[in-house]
């Protein structure tokens, strides 16, 4: 490695530190309206492949907003693209597309509408119940949130950061195919990041 | 082995079964030959589970036009070109509603000309079957549907490929009937099929349209029925075999081979 490279990557490392130190705080976040950063956020879910495994997939593409008022009215909201679903192989995406899982063409959006905002004493949340539309039917969900972090970004924005975890089953949404193989309970887990608008 | 299971007996077993019993009500005229289609029901249940009262999704018009189209046979059993026309206007009327939510989100004119041209084979091939009498209506029909099936289920759809295996499953007693009399005597005729034509054509674009089916073994397929019906020899249902065993092919050396399931 010669001297030039040591000093390009020291200088990177130092600017990774930096802005690591920068966004990462203990701040709760203050109420206000947010957008999910849809490059930062991965919508991930977990299916058992014929109960030997945890077959993990994600959807590309989503977007929402996230309301916060712990002495008001909150609000959350995340639609996301069913045709994004990606499971790490070409052929089994086409197959999760069609009318076998999600139905993609029949049904493109997953939509997740908040109806109650629970928070700790802190001020931070910690538990969304609310309805999710999927494959044609919507059903009451309730997804658990851990708070990440709070602060300002390196270039003026405001960002706020949670994990969200429930489980549904599939077969309350009418995706009922191939039950034998593919489990009924599908873990859910969001991991945002949203820039206060 | 029990999934394997699963999808056999609504595609294949359960059909079968029941064709043999309309054949067998059908050698004692107890029941029309169109009567048949009504078989794929119960099937066509077990599979996507009972039609909803307004249909929410493509496979929900598969009910209310199998029995549409056995009425309108039923009624103008008589009347071939009045109830040529009726059918064709169901298939069109059911294709648009089927192809609506798509047309709707992310309208596209290739999906109204493929369309179109669905239409425009199953017009052709509806007045060749009123036209002209085929030697071996139930097996050309069942080597297009079991074909069919086959290369959804391997193109995008299990699902889907097992409506249409159990449309193929249908014509089994029909099928045997013809191949024990070698291809010389038929118990139904190409018109009295035509509702099961109708579901061949819905379950095609179903698979094109929400399945992702490839466009040249749809094509293919498309064709199947039509190469059997126009030829008018006594092994005109080889050209229908030949056009669905190109799909296939097609299909396998194409797809990604990789397993997943």
């Amino acid at each position: 490695m010669n001297t030039e490279m040591i000093k390009t990557s020291f200088t990177a490392a130092a600017m990774a530190i930096a802005l690591i130190s920068t966004s990462v705080s203990a701040e709760v976040a203050p109420a206000g309206s947010y957008k999910i950063d849809p490059g930062h956020t991965n919508v991930m879910f977990s299916v058992s492949h014929l109960g030997f495994s945890n077959l993990v997939g994600r959807f590309n593409k989503m977007e929402g907003d996230i309301s916060l008022n712990p002495k008001g009215n909150s609000k959350v909201t995340v639609n996301i693209k069913t045709a994004s679903v990606d499971s790490n192989h070409d052929k089994r995406d086409t197959h999760l597309r069609g009318p076998d899982f999600f139905n993609v063409k029949q049904y493109p959006v997953m939509k997740f509408v908040s109806n109650k905002v629970s928070y700790n004493a802190n001020g931070e949340p910690v538990k969304v119940s609310g309805k999710l539309s999927l494959h044609g039917k919507t059903k009451p969900v309730t997804l658990a949130v851990t708070p990440i972090g709070a602060g300002k970004d390196p270039w003026g924005g405001y960002r706020i950061g949670y994990d969200a975890t429930t489980t549904i089953k599939r077969s309350d949404f009418g995706m009922n195919y191939m039950q034998g193989g593919i489990g009924d309970d599908i873990q859910i887990t969001l991991n945002i990041e949203a820039i206060k608008q | 082995m029990e999934t394997l299971i699963q999808m056999i007996l609504p595609a294949a077993v359960l059909p079968a079964l029941l064709s043999g019993f309309a054949f067998w009500l059908n050698q004692k005229k107890a029941i029309a030959p169109w009567v048949i289609v009504l078989i794929w029901l119960p099937s066509c249940i077990w599979l996507v589970g009972m039609p909803a009262l307004i249909p929410e999704e493509a496979s929900h018009w598969l009910v209310p036009l199998v029995i549409i189209s056995v009425l309108i046979a039923a009624l103008l059993k008589s009347q071939v070109k009045q109830q040529v026309l009726l059918q064709i206007i169901l298939l069109a009327l059911i294709l648009v509603a089927v192809a609506w939510p798509v047309l709707n989100y992310q309208f596209s004119w290739l999906l109204l000309v493929e369309l179109l041209a669905v239409i425009l084979t199953a017009a052709v091939l509806y007045l060749f079957s009123a036209k002209n009498h085929q030697t071996a209506p139930a097996l050309t029909l069942a080597i297009s549907s079991g074909g069919m099936g086959l290369v959804i289920a391997l193109g995008g759809s299990l699902l889907i490929g097992q409506l249409a295996g159990a449309l193929a499953s249908v014509l089994t007693a029909f099928v045997l009937f013809e191949l024990v009399n070698r291809l010389n005597k038929s118990a139904v005729t190409m018109i009295e099929l035509i509702p099961v034509m109708q579901l061949y054509f819905v379950v095609l674009v179903i698979a094109r349209v929400f399945a992702e089916l490839e466009l040249v073994p749809s094509i293919l397929l498309l064709l199947a029925p039509l190469a059997g019906v126009i030829i008018r020899k006594r092994y005109a249902f080889v050209s229908s075999a030949i056009s669905v065993v190109i799909a296939v092919v097609w299909l396998l050396m194409t797809a990604d081979s990789s397993g997943y399931y």
